[in-house]
């Protein structure tokens, strides 16, 4: 059985007499250890899939299979203490806490966990060992996203939920922030999705799950997957 | 339009915003602008009041009465309106000093409550909760000095314009305070000059008592009035020295007159005194004559007795010798001469039978012829011999008589001697009464002309009347409710302003938060093309609503509601209970554009800020404030201590500093208003268990009805017999003197046994050490001293109501919070005083005070009580309505406290919106981001609270201060329990706003907060 199993996943959302479907009977198979990479345009409900898989959201029907357990039928506790401890997100825009320096921001996640990584040895693994005293807003993007995936490594994780991890930075310190990714998924067997609309990303994922229209449109198995370096956007 | 919509569907989107905008706003403007009102409607209520029953601008007393005249010239002056004369006169009516007025019609009108005005001498008006309708009220005999009757039927309960204030002032009689103020007719009195006259002044009714303008036109009265002054004083003078002087010369004239008279009578009497003398000499003679005559007449008689005497004897010897020819005895006559008879019968018989002429005839003729002249010379003889016989029986009555008549004249002699001793006597007498009466009528005439001269020697001497004038500041009521006003003006000051800070903030608060928030509004108004104006409209709009709403609440509230409330403190010691409220126009508008004008400016100003940036980082959410390092983490061991929490905790509270320092602004002015609010209460509740429970511990003072000088064993078995436990025997006395032109009540109680009055006062001076009274001084009670300007070691001096002056040494400071006392000993009282007595007991009692107190009235020993309970159930009236207050500045507080603590939670939660949702992200539960959000709230309420703590201290201080009256000293404390339930109170209403919170929190979307742009 796949780490995660989703099935006839559908996510509706009612606004007042209008409904959307975000997500329609979407199913696909996630093993661990593996690089996932949801690909789809802006709207197509790749976020939805991703909030459902992190816990932040719930689905309208359909089943969800994370390391055996049903996150679907969870209740609202159950669904935090899945984020907490086996969920580390990596957003857009970072969301890190600006009052707390970067190492600070690691601890705030790591703090919570069963099993956290020590925040200083992760912050070192994102190469920020130098800049673990500094604020966010002293820190780069790209320096604030490897924060943001390092707090989310020190909560050791099941599961690394990337949302548009490169959207608001350039190519140069996307790469950077990709190849962490990689090496990371590929060096500690962490079962990684990343979601963004740039289909170059695809090229270094394991399997690509590609969404149009809330819809799976296609799902790819890459043998052989490129290395973040041998890219090119 | 469009953008005003908007306006509306953001009131809509945050209704709760949008109601702590209103309630901030309402609480603000109702707290500043009701407790700024109270002083002066509080004036107001009492200028109308004044105005209604036109209290007198002046009363005009002269030591010599008042007349029309002078009434006259009063009414002459450019700046009176109405001129009247009254009369007034003080007395004792069943025991309580009371002023009786007679009625004016113009000025110092009478408010009657209940019953009617009196129509006739016999009908009386009495204050209102005196007396009631249909009671006698019998006055003291001495009252007839001015009055015509002495009973009168109450007809009307009043009150008086003059007397608004439960304390009326001193008076001349009774205890030596005003008890009560009575009206009867005017006709009733009997005196010959009106004792004050009543004036008003021009303008009176338009000018607002108390405030400059009234002031200004009782000076320029007050100028003419002095001006006047020493004119109707001279005229008053000369007045009545010519009628003094008139009546000097009238009363020596009278005496003259009497005089003249007196020794005319005295004249007379002299005269018939004389004339007495004179018939007495007469009397004597008179006396003298008729002795000499009777003894004249006497000798006369005697001699005629002697010579008829010796006639008579010379006759009988003639006669006996007649006899003596005959031969015969008087004896033998009779028979000789029937004899001679018989032979001359028997002759002429013979002679018959003889011829006449015959010899025998002839011889028997001549015979019996010589017998005839026999018989009839012895018939002559006893014929004689009768005479004789009958002249000396005849002389013998005619001694007898005149010895008789001699008797009855000497007797006559003697009474009339008799008569005349007796009148020589009573002459003697009158002379002597007359002697008497008329040292007695010198004396009289002498000393009546002493008087005269003593009378024109005080006439001439006569001092001139002397006008006093008394305006409305020299009553007691009128001053102390100006002082009542004004000390709520001083409250109204700090509590406002305190007040109104913490509201402006909070208000400045939410409407910069708003205005963030929406800046992505904002960018997409002005990218549309919105002109600035219209979009700073759109936000004032939203303002000005909230605003007006709030005000028209507040104003209202603070206008009608504020004053009522506050003013129930003080409507028990005045007689005015409904206080008139009013809009203050002015101030409400100042207020309403005060509000709008900060309220617009704030929220233009935010926009500025915003508009200076370019649309389209408008659109982007504002950069999230850069994180610090705060000066605690450089204190190394101290950081190290802190848990990860903790210190996030600590890095927040100081990276919104301005929020903080709102929050702590908030939170302290809340926390120092209730504690306030309780500090208040603590510091006037425990007052009476402190004055009573632990200073003043006797139960009674009962006043002896007469003065002993020393113990009486009928007063001490009275008291073995009725459940007294102590006894103290004191002279009690009430002084009045006047310190800072006000007049203070001051008891001064004299021991006999200065041993045991620690069974009645605790002495103790304020370190909380026993004081005890010596020989040579005085304990003052503290607020005394203060208001004298006293201390330990001192000397000042005080008057009694006899204007005589004693100079007292100050031997300590009592702890004392309720009236005015001086306690001394007996020896040192008779020092300073005289010798005086006893003239009250100080008692502690077993049971019920007033049953013990009701049989000790009943043995008729006592002429009053005073129970300690009835003075603490007194000021515990007046302590009690201060709890309005109280209620007022918690009930405000609280209302606050809710409102600040909401507004600033969600506008913590709102500014970190992303940053929670983060940690919802993160997996924290909602405990631990409501934790994560509380911590700095409880850290920052606590703090907060302690600040607050010491604030409240403060402002209870300064409020007690400016609350206490001359009677009361308050303790200015606030119990450990007070400061507990102000931290309960702020610490359950933020618990309460974070159980609200945690639900706002609850519902905060992941997702849609972590979305990037809006």
């Amino acid at each position: 059985m796949a780490f995660i199993e989703v099935k006839k996943l559908s996510k509706v959302y009612k606004m007042g007499e209008v409904t959307i479907k975000a997500v329609e009977n979407i199913s696909f198979q996630i093993e661990e250890g593996e690089l996932v990479v949801v690909l789809g345009p802006s709207g197509a409900g790749k976020t939805t899939v991703l909030n459902i898989l992190g816990g932040m959201d719930t689905p309208t029907s359909g089943s969800v299979i994370v390391d055996g357990k049903n996150i679907a039928k969870f209740k609202k506790k159950e669904l935090t203490n899945y984020r907490r401890y086996d969920i580390g997100f990596v957003f857009q825009f970072y969301n890190l806490v600006g009052n707390l320096t970067a190492l600070e921001n690691v601890s705030l996640a790591s703090q919570i966990c069963k099993h956290p990584k020590d925040s200083m040895e992760v912050l070192r693994q994102v190469g920020l060992k130098d800049r673990s005293n500094h604020f966010p807003a002293q820190l780069s993007g790209g320096e604030q996203q490897r924060v943001s995936i390092a707090r989310a490594l020190a909560k050791n994780p099941k599961l690394l939920l990337c949302d548009e991890p490169t959207g608001a930075l350039d190519s140069k310190t996307g790469r950077m922030v990709l190849e962490l990714l990689q090496d990371t998924c590929h060096k500690e067997h962490m079962t990684t999705i990343i979601i963004t609309h740039n289909a170059v990303i695809s090229e270094i994922a394991d399997k690509v799950i590609k969404i149009k229209n809330g819809q799976v449109s296609d799902i790819i198995s890459q043998k052989n997957p490129k290395l973040v370096k041998d890219i090119d956007w | 339009m469009l953008i005003f919509k908007n306006s509306f569907k953001k009131i809509l989107k945050s209704l709760g915003r949008f109601f702590s905008l209103i309630f901030i706003i309402a609480l603000g403007s109702a707290f500043f602008s009701g407790l700024r009102e109270t002083s002066s409607d509080m004036i107001k209520t009492m200028d109308h009041y004044y105005d209604e029953y036109h209290l007198m601008d002046f009363r005009v007393v002269s030591t010599m009465g008042l007349t029309d005249d002078d009434v006259a010239s009063l009414q002459g002056l450019a700046n009176v309106s109405v001129v009247e004369p009254a009369y007034s006169f003080e007395t004792v009516v069943d025991g309580y000093a009371t002023k009786v007025y007679s009625i004016t019609d113009e000025v110092n009108q009478v408010h009657l409550i209940e019953g009617r005005m009196p129509e006739n001498a016999n009908e009386i008006l009495v204050e209102v909760g005196t007396y009631s309708l249909g009671d006698t009220v019998t006055f003291e005999s001495d009252s007839l000095d001015y009055i015509s009757n002495q009973s009168f039927t109450v007809v009307g309960l009043i009150e008086s314009p003059m007397y608004i204030y439960n304390s009326k002032g001193i008076s001349t009689v009774g205890s030596g305070k005003l008890d009560t103020f009575m009206y009867i007719l005017k006709d009733n009195f009997t005196l010959e000059a009106y004792t004050e006259v009543y004036i008003l002044a021009k303008d009176n009714l338009t000018t607002t008592a108390y405030m400059d303008d009234y002031e200004n036109q009782v000076l320029l009265l007050n100028a003419e009035l002095q001006n006047l002054r020493p004119i109707r004083e001279t005229a008053r003078y000369e007045e009545l020295f010519e009628e003094a002087m008139n009546e000097v010369y009238k009363a020596q004239d009278e005496l003259n007159e009497e005089k003249s008279k007196g020794e005319k009578e005295f004249q007379d009497a002299w005269n018939e005194i004389l004339e007495n003398e004179k018939s007495i000499q007469n009397g004597w003679i008179e006396y003298n004559n008729g002795y000499a005559t009777l003894n004249e007449t006497k000798a006369n008689m005697e001699s005629t007795f002697a010579s008829t005497r010796s006639q008579l004897e010379a006759s009988e010897s003639a006669l006996s010798e007649s006899l003596q020819s005959f031969n015969l005895t008087y004896e033998e006559i009779p028979n000789a001469i029937a004899t001679a008879n018989t032979q001359i019968a028997s002759l002429r018989a013979m002679l018959e039978g003889l011829e006449e002429g015959s010899e025998e005839y002839l011889a028997l003729s001549k015979q019996i012829t010589a017998l005839q002249s026999y018989s009839e010379g012895l018939s002559k003889i006893l014929e004689a011999k009768q005479e004789i016989d009958n002249g000396y029986a005849s002389l013998n009555d005619g001694i007898a008589t005149w010895n008789q008549e001699y008797q009855s004249g000497l007797n006559s002699l003697r009474s009339s001697y008799q008569q005349l001793v007796d009148a020589e006597a009573q002459l003697e007498n009158g002379k002597k009464e007359y002697e008497a009466n008329y040292q007695t009528f010198t004396t009289e005439i002498n000393d009546a002309l002493k008087e005269i001269d003593d009378a024109r020697e005080e006439v001439l001497n006569m001092e001139k009347p002397v006008w006093y004038l008394f305006d409305r500041e020299d009553n007691s009521g009128y001053t102390t409710f100006y002082d009542t006003a004004t000390k709520v003006d001083a409250i109204a000051t700090v509590f406002p302003v305190f007040f109104i800070i913490v509201a402006l903030l909070m208000c400045l608060n939410t409407m910069t938060r708003m205005i963030e928030e929406e800046r992505s509004e904002i960018g997409l108004f002005t990218s549309l093309g919105y002109s600035k104006g219209k979009i700073v409209a759109s936000y004032i709009f939203y303002v000005l609503i909230a605003s007006t709403i709030g005000l028209l609440l507040g104003l209202s509230i603070g206008y009608f509601v504020v004053p009522i409330i506050i003013y129930q403190v003080y409507s028990a010691s005045f007689t005015i209970s409904n206080l008139i409220t009013v809009l203050n126009v002015p101030v409400s508008l100042i207020i309403i554009f005060v509000c709008y004008f900060i309220m617009s400016f704030v929220t233009y100003l935010t926009l500025y800020r915003d508009f200076k940036i370019m649309p389209a980082n408008l659109l982007r959410p504002e950069a999230p404030k850069m994180g610090k390092r705060v000066f605690l983490e450089k204190i190394g061991f101290l950081w190290k201590w802190l848990s990860f929490t903790w210190k996030v905790t600590v890095r927040n509270l100081f990276r919104y500093k301005k929020r903080i320092i709102m929050t702590l602004i908030g939170i302290t002015g809340c926390t120092a208003l209730l504690l306030t609010g309780f500090g208040i209460q603590d510091s006037i509740s425990s007052l009476m268990d402190k004055q009573f429970g632990s200073i003043q511990v006797y139960d009674a003072v009962v006043m002896l009805d007469e003065e002993l000088q020393e113990e009486s064993s009928e007063v001490n078995t009275l008291l073995a017999n009725n459940d007294i436990t102590e006894k103290g025997y004191i002279n009690m006395q009430n002084y009045t003197f006047e310190v800072n032109k006000k007049n203070l009540d001051i008891y001064v109680m004299a021991f006999e046994d200065a041993n045991n009055i620690e069974q009645f006062v605790h002495l103790k001076d304020l370190d909380g050490n026993p004081i005890s009274i010596t020989d040579n001084g005085v304990i003052l009670t503290q607020k005394t001293a203060e208001l004298l300007g006293v201390d330990v070691g001192d000397t000042f001096s005080i008057r009694n109501s006899e204007n005589s002056l004693f100079v007292l040494k100050v031997n300590g400071i009592t702890e004392n919070y309720v009236n005015h006392y001086i306690y001394m000993n007996m020896n040192y009282y008779n020092q300073i005083m005289g010798e005086t007595s006893y003239n009250a007991l100080i008692l502690n009692m077993d049971g019920e005070a007033e049953d013990v107190g009701n049989h000790l009235m009943e043995s008729g020993l006592f002429s009053g009580i005073q129970y300690s309970s009835d003075t603490m159930e007194m000021f515990e009236d007046v302590i009690n309505s201060l709890n309005n207050i109280v209620f007022l500045v918690i009930g405000f507080s609280t209302f606050l406290a809710i409102t600040v603590l909401y507004n600033l939670t969600t506008i913590n939660i709102s500014e970190r919106t992303r940053e929670i949702a983060t940690l919802k992200v993160l997996g924290f539960h909602d405990r631990e981001v409501s934790s994560y959000v509380y911590r700095e709230t409880m850290l920052l309420t606590i703090v907060g609270i302690l600040v607050g703590f010491g604030f409240g201290v403060l402002l209870n201080y300064f409020v007690m201060t400016v609350a206490e009256t001359d009677e009361i000293l308050f303790l200015k404390i606030v119990d450990p329990i007070s400061y507990l339930y102000a931290f309960l109170i702020m610490v359950i209403f933020t618990v309460i706003v974070q159980v609200v919170t945690h639900f706002i929190l609850k519902i905060i979307n992941m997702i849609d907060s972590l979305k990037s742009v809006e």
